[in-house]
């Protein structure tokens, strides 16, 4: 979709050209001292179909199999990523994107927690404060971040995203709608986009370490 | 100028000069966008009119001083963002242009398919 604001102006390529070099300079240093070993992507995919399997009750295992035996859905190299641990994300965003989360079994008494049971337990906002970031944007471990993505998208349904956004969009059954968005640096990441929860902090974030 | 700096915020309690002085501080981690500025002027400060104007003048100001420029999201391409050099070169001019764009598009809540302010990254690229 053709946007006229977006056009660049021909005058300012040489601006852009050395904010731009600028940029790759300095942050791909920092990007390189950054790398932690993680296990393999495979590995990751198995641990989040048993954790989803164990946990939240949602049907994926049709769309997972169709995913790990050579399904429809891209492949990626992993060795295009400086460490293991964006493949692992990188991994999960694959298999995030093509779910339609669908609700709990008929009979089943696991009914899906209210984005404010997960994302502010006891009215408190989940994880730490990583850095310099406002206290809206939170960190918690990868393990704790995947526990999140499982109890967010139980009973969650695939919402109309941006062209443009790195991810995808979900609505919960309380009207929550909230983004996961893959980036290079920090894997996946959760946007809270709209909430009507009124403890809900505007533009809430949740990274993983 | 009304806007009251030591205004707090019914989330955290922090004032708007603290929130303002530490939008920046995301930077080095991820990209900020106009969807979490916007309504945390309006829900977060309880701000409207010329007050939420300034508000987002002044966090947008802060970002680009920290050398984050306008990007949209880079879906599709190689690369996270897309510089969006459309709006000048000066970091007064890119904040006025942005403004202006948003009053002029009826100074709504943005949402993360619009306009963030990212630091310059090998993962930040021109708009193809």
């Amino acid at each position: 979709m053709d946007d006229p604001k977006r056009v660049t102006r021909p005058q300012a390529r040489g601006y852009e050209d050395s904010w731009l070099e600028r940029g790759a300079r300095e942050r791909g240093r920092e990007s390189a001292s950054r790398r932690t070993p993680a296990p393999s992507g495979s590995a990751a995919l198995a641990d989040l179909r048993a954790l989803l399997s164990r946990r939240a009750n949602v049907r994926i295992e049709a769309t997972y199999d169709k995913v790990g035996e050579g399904g429809a859905l891209p492949t990626f190299d992993e060795s295009e990523f400086e460490g293991a641990t964006r493949a692992v994300d990188k991994a999960i965003g694959r298999v995030t994107s093509t779910w339609t989360a669908s609700p709990a079994p008929p009979g089943s008494t696991v009914s899906p927690l209210s984005t404010g049971d997960i994302l502010l337990p006891n009215d408190q906002p989940i994880g730490y404060v990583n850095g310099s970031a406002g206290p809206g944007i939170r960190t918690v471990t990868l393990n704790e971040f995947r526990r999140l993505q499982a109890e967010l998208l139980n009973g969650a349904q695939v919402a109309a995203t941006p062209l443009n956004y790195s991810g995808t969009w979900f609505q919960r059954s309380d009207g929550t709608v909230f983004g996961m968005r893959e980036s290079s640096d920090n894997g996946i990441t959760i946007d809270v986009i709209r909430s009507g929860n009124p403890h809900m902090p505007p533009g809430f974030k949740v990274h993983h370490e | 100028m009304t806007l009251n700096l030591l205004s707090t915020d019914e989330f955290f309690g922090k004032t708007i000069l603290e929130y303002i002085q530490a939008v920046p501080g995301e930077l080095p981690a991820d990209a900020v966008g106009l969807w979490q500025i916007i309504p945390m002027g309006r829900q977060g400060f309880g701000l409207s009119g010329d007050d939420l104007t300034e508000f987002v003048q002044r966090c947008v100001l802060a970002l680009l001083e920290a050398g984050a420029r306008p990007v949209t999201g880079g879906a599709g391409t190689q690369y996270d963002w897309i510089l969006q050099s459309q709006y000048g070169k000066a970091v007064e001019e890119i904040a006025s242009a942005v403004i202006n764009e948003w009053l002029a598009a009826g100074a709504g809540d943005s949402d993360p398919g619009g306009l963030w302010f990212a630091l310059p990254s090998p993962h930040v690229g021109n708009h193809p």
